[in-house]
C-alpha cells in the first residue's frame, strides 16, 4: 500500500498520512500496517487523513489500534482527521472515539498539534 | 356522524416512509418490533379501540409480511381484509369501489400511531407543523364519500396528504406530538415516548416488572450487569457481565447482549446479537445493520462479532404430509387423464392457459400437473404456490414480487392460474403468488384441486367435442364451446 506522506514545515517530525484506498479491511490490512509503521518509525507525531476512507473493518480498526499503541510507546502520537460518518459510526459502536484524539479538519489537527 | 360509530378503518401499508436511513432493512419499519409490537399491530389496535370492527389493509411490496405480522384480526375481534397492489399500480386504485360512502372510516398509516388516548374527531385529518409547514400526521377521520374521492388519484404518500389537506369538507387536527416509524428519528422517538408513557395494553406488551422496566420470560442478566429504568428487555434475552442497559433502551426478544455493551436510547430489534464492549446511543440495531440517528448515518457491520442475527434464515414453506398424500392420491387417480389431448405447444403451459388457448388446460395437466405431482410427494414442490420461475425470471422480478417466490415453494397451480385468461393481468399474478406464498390449509388446498380438475375435464371434453364429426346443425362444437365457459363461471 502507498501512502501519501506529507511532512509539515512547521512542525517538525510530524506527517499527515492519506489514505490511497476507500476500505482498510482484512483484504489489505496487512500492506497497511508495513506501510503505517515505516512512517511511524520515523516521526514523532502522525496525522491520519481518513477523508477517502468509507468502509472499515475489525482488522482495520485492529491496524488502527497497532498503531496507536506503537506511537504511544515512543511517547509520540496519532491523530485522526476527516472522518467520515460510516467510519465514525463504528468508531462509536466499539468506542475508540474515546481512544483516538479525531479532529474534524486537517487545520483543526495542525492547530491542536501547534497549541501542545 | 359522531365518535361512537366508527366502524371502518382502512391502513396503508403500501407507502414506506422516505428516510432513506430505514432504506436498507430486510423489513418495513412498521412492521419492527418495538417493546413486543410492531407499529403496524398497534395500528390496528388503536383503530378497533376506536370502534372500528372491520379494517381493510391496503398493502405494498412488504404484501406477505404483513398478513403474517396481523393475521385475519381474529385476535383483536375485527375482520382484516387485505388489497393487494401490483407494483408500480396505484395502490388505492382497487379500494375506491369498495369504500362505503356513508360509513365513516379512520385512515391511518401502518407506520404511524396516534398519541395516546387521542381520539380524532370526525372529518379531520391531523398536521403538525414542521419547518414552519403543515405537514400530514398519517391519520384523519373521514367519510367513505370523502375518502374516495381523496383516494381516487393519489398514488403517493405526499400526493394523499396534498389531497387530504385541499379538501374542504375536512378540518385540521393539530397534534403535538405522535409515535412514527417513517423516520429513524421518529421510531427512536416513538420507543422513548412507550417507555415513559405506555398506554396499556397499546402500548407495551407487557406489564412493569418495577417503574419504568419491563423484562420479558426467560430473560437472563448477569449480577453485574446494569439495568436501568426506563428500559424494555424482550423475552429470552441474554444480557452479559458488566453490560448497562438503558435509559430508553429497547431489546427486542431472544437477543444476545454480550459482556460489556452499553445501550442508551436505542432500538434493538429482536434476535439480534449486540457484541461485547459495543456501545449503542441513538442507534437501532436490526441485524447486521446499524442506523446512528444522532450521526444520520446507516451501515452494514460486516463483523460478525460485533453484531448480527441470532436468527437462522428462514426456510421456503414445504408441503405438508397432509398434502404430500394427496398429491399421491391425485398422482394415482388422475393418471388416465395424462393421455387427453393438448392444445398447441406454443409457449408455455401456463402462458396458453392465461391467453385462452383451447386445449391448454389439457396441456397444463399432462406437462406441469400430474408430472409435477411426483416432485411435491418428495417435497419439493407444493400444489398450490407461486408459478414455477427459473432463476433468471425470479431475479427479474421487482422486490415484492420476489419475495413470495424465494420464500414459498413454487406451486402447480394458484389463484391466477384458475382464472385462466382473467389471471393473466400482472396484479392478479402477483396477488396469486402472494396468496399463495402462504401456508395453506389442506381444504383450501383440496378446493383449488377440484376447481383446477373441472377446467382440466371442460376442456377435455371441448377437445373431444371438437373431434366429433360436426351435425348438420353444428350442435355439438357450440356446446363444446361453451362448456369451459360455464365451468369458469361454475
Amino acid at each position: 500500500m502507498e501512502l501519501t506522506v506529507t511532512e509539515v514545515d512547521s512542525l517538525s517530525g510530524t506527517a499527515i498520512v492519506a489514505f490511497p484506498v476507500d476500505n482498510l479491511d482484512a483484504g489489505n490490512v496487512k500492506d497497511f500496517r508495513a506501510a503505517i509503521q515505516t512512517v511511524a518509525d520515523t516521526h514523532d507525531t502522525v496525522v491520519l487523513d481518513m477523508q477517502r476512507l468509507t468502509f472499515v473493518d475489525s482488522s482495520g480498526l485492529g491496524a488502527l489500534l497497532s498503531c496507536l499503541r506503537t506511537m504511544k510507546g515512543k511517547k509520540g502520537q496519532l491523530l485522526l482527521f476527516g472522518m467520515t460518518k460510516p467510519v465514525r459510526a463504528l468508531f462509536e459502536l466499539v468506542r475508540m472515539h474515546r481512544i483516538f484524539s479525531i479532529y474534524n479538519s486537517r487545520e483543526e489537527a495542525l492547530a491542536e498539534l501547534a497549541a501542545a | 356522524m359522531n365518535a361512537a360509530i366508527l366502524e371502518r378503518a382502512l391502513i396503508l401499508a403500501c407507502w414506506e416512509g422516505d428516510d432513506p436511513l430505514l432504506a436498507g432493512f430486510d423489513t418495513d419499519p412498521a412492521l419492527l418490533d418495538v417493546a413486543g409490537k410492531t407499529t403496524a399491530q398497534r395500528s390496528v389496535e388503536q383503530a378497533v379501540a376506536l370502534g372500528a370492527h372491520r379494517i381493510d389493509v391496503v398493502l405494498g411490496e412488504r404484501a406477505a409480511a404483513y398478513e403474517a405480522c396481523l393475521g385475519n384480526g381474529e385476535r383483536w375481534g375485527c375482520a382484516i381484509v387485505y388489497h393487494y397492489a401490483a407494483p408500480g399500480a396505484q395502490p388505492l386504485r382497487s379500494i375506491v369501489r369498495l369504500l362505503a360512502a356513508d360509513a365513516e372510516y379512520l385512515l391511518l398509516h401502518a407506520d404511524t400511531n396516534l398519541p395516546a388516548g387521542h381520539a380524532p374527531a370526525p372529518d379531520t385529518v391531523a398536521c403538525r407543523t414542521e419547518d414552519g409547514e403543515a405537514r400530514w400526521c398519517g391519520w384523519a377521520r373521514l367519510s367513505g364519500a370523502v375518502l374516495a374521492a381523496c383516494a381516487a388519484t393519489a398514488d403517493s404518500r405526499p400526493a394523499l396528504a396534498q389531497t387530504l389537506f385541499a379538501e374542504a369538507r375536512l378540518r385540521r387536527d393539530w397534534v403535538e406530538a405522535h409515535a412514527s416509524a417513517a423516520s429513524a428519528g421518529g421510531l427512536l422517538g416513538a420507543a422513548r415516548r412507550l417507555l415513559r408513557a405506555p398506554d396499556y395494553p397499546i402500548g407495551i406488551a407487557r406489564r412493569p416488572s418495577a417503574e419504568g422496566l419491563w423484562l420479558g420470560n426467560g430473560v437472563r442478566i448477569h449480577p453485574t450487569a446494569k439495568v436501568v429504568a426506563p428500559a424494555y428487555i424482550g423475552d429470552h434475552v441474554l444480557v452479559g457481565p458488566g453490560a448497562v442497559i438503558g435509559p430508553d433502551a429497547v431489546i427486542g426478544a431472544r437477543s444476545i447482549v454480550d459482556r460489556d455493551v452499553a445501550i442508551t436510547q436505542s432500538v434493538v430489534a429482536p434476535a439480534s446479537y449486540v457484541g461485547a464492549g459495543v456501545e449503542l446511543r441513538q442507534a437501532i440495531l436490526v441485524g447486521r445493520r446499524l442506523v446512528n440517528v444522532a450521526l444520520g448515518v446507516a451501515v452494514e457491520i460486516a463483523d460478525r462479532e460485533l453484531a448480527g442475527s441470532v436468527a437462522g434464515e428462514a426456510a421456503p414453506t414445504r408441503p405438508g404430509v397432509g398434502e404430500r398424500l394427496l398429491a399421491a392420491g391425485l398422482w394415482a387417480v388422475l393418471g388416465p387423464l395424462r393421455r387427453a389431448g393438448g392444445g398447441p405447444a406454443t409457449g408455455t403451459a401456463v402462458e396458453a392457459v392465461h391467453a385462452g388457448v383451447p386445449g391448454s388446460w389439457a396441456r397444463h395437466f399432462r406437462e406441469v400437473f400430474h408430472p409435477g405431482l411426483a416432485a411435491v410427494v418428495r417435497g419439493r414442490l407444493r400444489i398450490v404456490g407461486p408459478a414455477p420461475r427459473s432463476a433468471a425470471e425470479i431475479a427479474g422480478l421487482p422486490d415484492a414480487w420476489r419475495n413470495p417466490c424465494l420464500e414459498g415453494s413454487c406451486g402447480l397451480i394458484n389463484e391466477a392460474l384458475l382464472l385462466g385468461p382473467d389471471g393473466a393481468d400482472p396484479a392478479i399474478r402477483y396477488a396469486g403468488d402472494v396468496l399463495a406464498a402462504k401456508k395453506l390449509q389442506i381444504r383450501h388446498i383440496a378446493g383449488a384441486v377440484l376447481r383446477y380438475a373441472r377446467m382440466v375435464l371442460a376442456d377435455v371434453h371441448a377437445q373431444h367435442q371438437d373431434r366429433l364429426p360436426a351435425s348438420p346443425d353444428g350442435h355439438s362444437r357450440h356446446a363444446a364451446q361453451e362448456a369451459p365457459a360455464l365451468a369458469r363461471d361454475s
